[in-house]
């Protein structure tokens, strides 16, 4: 589904480049459930935002379903993360003035759906996260595990293929923590691809798969972990 | 006094330390304090101190008035002043003036200069007396006694070097020498365009006439009179006049003004919507500054909470934040007097409708102590304006929230002050906007209007032969005779002719005439039409078409059968459907026996006015009744001003004595005429575009903060799939959304609004609706572009920035 060869970033400090990734190559294929994981610094979000395709300063080659990314230009490259990739933030990132409902629509807005498909989409995925009761609540009102309840269902509501979660638990603690994850693993089970990047050794034993980093280098690419 | 002067040094420094805001804000509302600054120094020059006469509110004008017809304001005839100034009991004094044209001869160049002739009470109904010399005594209006002058002081220093000796000396007028008894102080100019005075000579004859309305009055009231006291005790005067003189005075009556209110009537309503216009003005920018303090307040919330957490009661912050502003506004008040200085040297260049000439007060109009203390209380004022809501929007600090670290820095009741004040200055300009579309259109109505001549390629002058010299119609008849054939015999010059009145040239000659075959009208219901005298070649000159019969010709002389031209109002008038050639009328009173005169020709209606209605109107031959003053137009094949000194010489080759006076091209005249309104959609255009940058700038500015607010909305909006046309849309709408509120509130506005103004517009109704639309389309046009630049900033977000906060 995946595939990065000699993906290389780096930031030019004076006359020299200061390296953030170095020749990452990595293969992800559908269905699995992959962690990244290393020292803060190592380069993790910003491989998971260069797979996420919001970062395209970068070299070497990415491939997505045989499509070469970085060939594209960048209204193809967003029309194809539309059309596949959904995204989860440590900090939620849910839009404090809408509503539960409102920001679940949101990605589908953005995806030319139309207002009528929006509602029973919306409408399934809040059943599905049983968060129906909730529709009309604020951000704010909620807990800090609600709001990345929100967080996933917002990032799986518009069906993508694969999901990047950016320290998903990162805010909450064991308890609100443990109940996303379950969430991600749920979801894996369905079908989905998960990228989730974490410091937490439990959190990674959801997944099948460690991807270590350290200084922009992926250290261990092939180290499976054994299902939770 | 410590605290305050504490506030006042943390001020200081604080806005030192940021020059861009201070700089920013304070020429914002330099902008506004400067139009502001400009319009109130006409407004107290020309309105609130015009006129340099002590008890000024004891100075009254009485005119002559007509109620049945609609007529408020008449000249005066001789008879009937003198009628009132024996009967009455509520004047102090009540003096007669009027124009007189004369030539100054005997110094060269020979001058026209506008002198008034006066009754010896004049000045003193006025209450000034001369600052040297003395005024006239009454004896000086008897015939053959008034051979004297009164000079204004700027015609003393303009043409007599301003001679301390002066007194006693003779000048001549009009061919007749007078001897120089006074010079008016510097400040006296009145009528404003004053340059001498005469005692007019009241001949039995003069004295006994109640037909020739070509007097002025102005009166001062008794202590205990008022303007209504005086109306009534003059009511009383004019109906037993009417008794005792039906033939004359059938429906006259007197109207009683205070002089301010009479003198200044023409400009007064321009003036206050002038004020209106530079208020609206300040307020956007007051708007503007407002919004600016907003956002560096939202900066700020952690300072201010620090303070009050270390005991700052609420006002003291207030205080604080009030004196940041008072010294803004006092810095944009400063700048706002150097533009206000440009201001009103621009208004003085201008020289709307001839201010210079026809505006008491114009001469003094400038910065002056009450202009100056006006702009001071009006800084103080904008600052407290634009400052308060700021100040008592972040007095109130909620501590918890605003010393966390990294915490949103502002709230929703600030954006929505924030909004709320755009939508504001959006309304306010819209207003603005619809004003000078109005005034644009109606300005362009009157000057596409179709005058009934050809205004170009023609030079005009005007000349007044003295009587003295030009004692009969004879000698004035070969005069013009002579100059009208050598100017026609200069190079450059396709024709030429005379007139005594040129189209919109401001002056009109109005008389009342019988139809053969009507009943002669009842008094007080004369037919009254325009009346004009002109030579053989006037209508070819000035290419006013003759629609039926002929123009007048060399043979239409005296002695010949008298003829007449009238317009096709008149012959509407009078001969619906018919053929008006070979009808005839006559002139009424006051010319005993005039004789009939055949209609030879009928043309079309010329306007003397453009913005009023065509009059009935008939033209005679000029052999058949001969004017000593008289305008030359002469239609060129070159540029007309080129011809100027050409002709004067020729006017010089017959008479060196004869001054020239007005020389100007036909268009000039047509500007002039429409000078005003002119100078009213300039005005109030120039206002209006400095309200739709600052309130377009205040769009921009609340757009582009709430950009910066957002970046990190916008970048997860753009991380969950938003494209750049998404996040573009979405500010764009945000920001029209207020604009559209805007325009919904400034539509209603000006459509309750622009009514004052109805009386100023021509041809243009105060609802316009092409106007209201154009100008809305404009304003929205301004208002998208103001959203755009923040709203393409917004698309140039990066997620990866924007979500590194986590």
């Amino acid at each position: 589904m995946i595939t990065l060869r000699g993906v290389e970033k780096a930031f030019p400090h004076g006359p020299t480049k200061t390296y953030v990734l170095r020749r990452v190559n990595l293969d992800i294929k559908p269905g699995e459930f992959v962690s990244i994981m290393g020292p803060s610094g190592a380069g993790k979000s910003t491989l998971l935002h260069i797979l996420g395709m919001h970062d395209h300063s970068w070299t070497g080659e990415y491939y997505f379903d045989d499509v070469a990314v970085h060939q594209l230009d960048a209204k193809k490259r967003a029309a194809l993360r539309n059309r596949n990739i959904g995204f989860v933030f440590q900090s939620y990132h849910l839009l404090d003035d809408q509503t539960v409902f409102e920001n679940l629509e949101l990605p589908l807005s953005y995806r030319d759906v139309s207002k009528k498909d929006r509602q029973s989409i919306v409408c399934d995925t809040l059943d599905r996260f049983q968060m129906v009761g909730k529709k009309d609540l604020f951000p704010t009102q909620l807990s800090g595990g609600q709001q990345q309840l929100v967080g996933i269902a917002r990032a799986v509501v518009a069906n993508p293929r694969i999901i990047l979660a950016d320290e998903p638990t990162g805010n909450l603690h064991s308890a609100q923590g443990k109940e996303i994850m379950d969430m991600f693993k749920r979801l894996n089970d369905e079908g989905t691809t998960i990228v989730q990047v974490t410091h937490s050794e439990t959190n990674a034993a959801y997944g099948n798969r460690i991807i270590q980093l350290e200084d922009g280098w992926i250290v261990n690419g092939e180290k499976f972990v054994q299902s939770v | 006094m410590d605290a305050f002067l504490n506030d006042v040094r943390y001020a200081f420094r604080n806005l030192i330390k940021r020059p861009a805001f201070t700089l920013i804000a304070a020429i914002t509302l330099a902008l506004g304090i400067g139009a502001n600054t400009a319009i109130f120094s006409s407004f107290y020059a020309l309105l609130l101190k015009p006129l340099p006469f002590p008890s000024l509110d004891k100075v009254v004008a009485v005119w002559d008035s007509y109620p049945s017809r609609g007529v408020t304001r008449n000249e005066v005839a001789m008879a009937n002043y003198l009628d009132w100034q024996s009967q009455n009991q509520s004047f102090e004094q009540l003096a007669l003036y009027r124009w007189w044209s004369a030539n100054l001869t005997g110094i060269d160049p020979p001058e026209r200069i506008q002198a008034f002739l006066i009754t010896a009470n004049f000045l003193d109904a006025l209450g000034v007396k001369p600052s040297m010399g003395r005024n006239f005594t009454e004896d000086e209006n008897q015939p053959g006694k008034d051979a004297v002058a009164i000079l204004t002081h700027g015609l003393w220093q303009r043409r007599f070097g301003g001679d301390p000796n002066i007194l006693g000396k003779t000048i001549t007028l009009d061919g007749v020498a007078r001897t120089i008894v006074g010079v008016m102080p510097e400040k006296f100019k009145y009528p404003s365009n004053a340059e001498l005075y005469s005692p007019i000579a009241i001949t039995p004859g003069i004295a006994a006439n109640r037909q020739f309305n070509t007097y002025y009055v102005v009166g001062r009231l008794k202590p205990g009179a008022s303007v209504q006291s005086a109306q009534a005790d003059i009511d009383n005067i004019t109906a037993r006049l009417e008794q005792q003189y039906p033939e004359t005075n059938t429906g006259s009556r007197a109207s009683v003004f205070p002089i301010v209110a009479d003198t200044v009537r023409k400009y007064e309503l321009g003036i206050w919507m002038g004020m209106a216009a530079v208020g609206f003005v300040l307020l956007i920018a007051c708007a503007n500054v407002a919004n600016l303090m907003l956002a560096r307040a939202s900066g700020r919330q952690k300072e201010i909470a620090l303070r009050a957490a270390l005991g700052a009661s609420r006002w003291r912050i207030i205080r604080q934040l009030l004196t940041e502003s008072s010294i803004v506004a006092l810095l944009g008040g400063a700048l706002g007097i150097l533009i206000a200085v440009w201001g009103i040297e621009a208004l003085r260049a201008a020289n709307p409708g001839d201010a210079a000439k026809f505006a008491p007060g114009w001469d003094q109009l400038g910065i002056n102590l009450t202009v100056l203390l006006f702009t001071v209380a009006l800084s103080l004022l904008s600052g407290l304006l634009f400052g308060l809501a700021p100040a008592l929007q972040v007095s109130k600090p909620n501590l918890n929230d605003a010393m966390k670290e990294g915490s949103r820095q502002t709230s929703g009741r600030s954006h929505r002050l924030r909004s709320s004040l755009v939508v504001a200055e959006v309304a306010l300009s819209l207003v603005l906007l619809v004003g000078a579309g109005l005034f644009f259109r109606s300005f362009m109505t009157l000057f596409n209007t179709d005058p009934g001549f050809n205004p170009d390629n023609v030079l005009t002058m005007n000349l007044i032969l003295p009587s003295t010299k030009y004692k009969d119609e004879q000698q004035a008849g070969a005069f013009y005779t002579d100059l009208v054939q050598r100017v026609k015999a200069e190079p450059g010059v396709q024709s030429a002719a005379a007139v005594n009145f040129l189209p919109l040239g401001g002056s009109n000659a109005s008389d009342a005439y019988l139809v053969e075959g009507e009943a002669e009208p009842a008094p007080g219901n004369e037919n009254i039409g325009r009346y004009r005298v002109c030579t053989a070649d006037y209508f070819a000159t000035m290419q006013i078409p003759v629609l039926k019969g002929r123009a007048f010709t060399e043979q239409d002389k005296t002695g010949a059968p008298p003829v007449v031209i009238v317009n096709e109002t008149l012959a509407r008038k009078h001969w619906p459907g018919q053929d008006a050639i070979g009808k005839r009328i006559r002139l009424q009173a006051p010319i005993e026996n005039a004789p009939w005169m055949e209609v030879v020709g009928v043309i079309k209606d010329v306007r003397h006015e453009l913005t009023a209605e065509v009059d009935p109107e008939y033209y005679l031959p000029y052999a058949q009744d001969v004017w000593r003053s008289m305008v030359i137009v002469a239609r060129t094949t070159v540029d007309p001003a080129s011809l100027a000194g050409s002709i004067r010489q020729e006017v010089w080759a017959i008479d060196k004595d004869q001054p020239v006076a007005d020389v100007r091209t036909m268009q000039e005249v047509r500007s002039l005429s429409v000078g005003l309104q002119q100078f009213n959609s300039v005005m109030i255009g120039v206002f209006a575009a400095v309200a739709l940058l600052l309130a377009s700038i205040g769009i921009y500015g609340v757009m582009a903060f709430a950009v910066t607010q957002r970046t990190q909305e916008i970048g997860i909006r753009m991380a969950l799939g938003a494209r750049k046309t998404d996040v573009l849309r979405m500010v764009v709408l945000n920001g029209m959304r207020l604009a559209v509120l805007g325009l919904a509130i400034g539509l209603v506005a000006s459509w309750a609004l622009t009514r004052f103004v109805s009386n100023l517009l021509y041809g243009v109704e105060s609802t316009d609706p092409l106007t209201f639309s154009v100008v809305s389309v404009c304003l929205l046009a301004a208002a998208f572009l103001a959203c755009y630049l923040p709203a393409r900033r917004a698309t140039k977000v990066d997620p990866l920035e924007a979500l590194r906060y986590e």
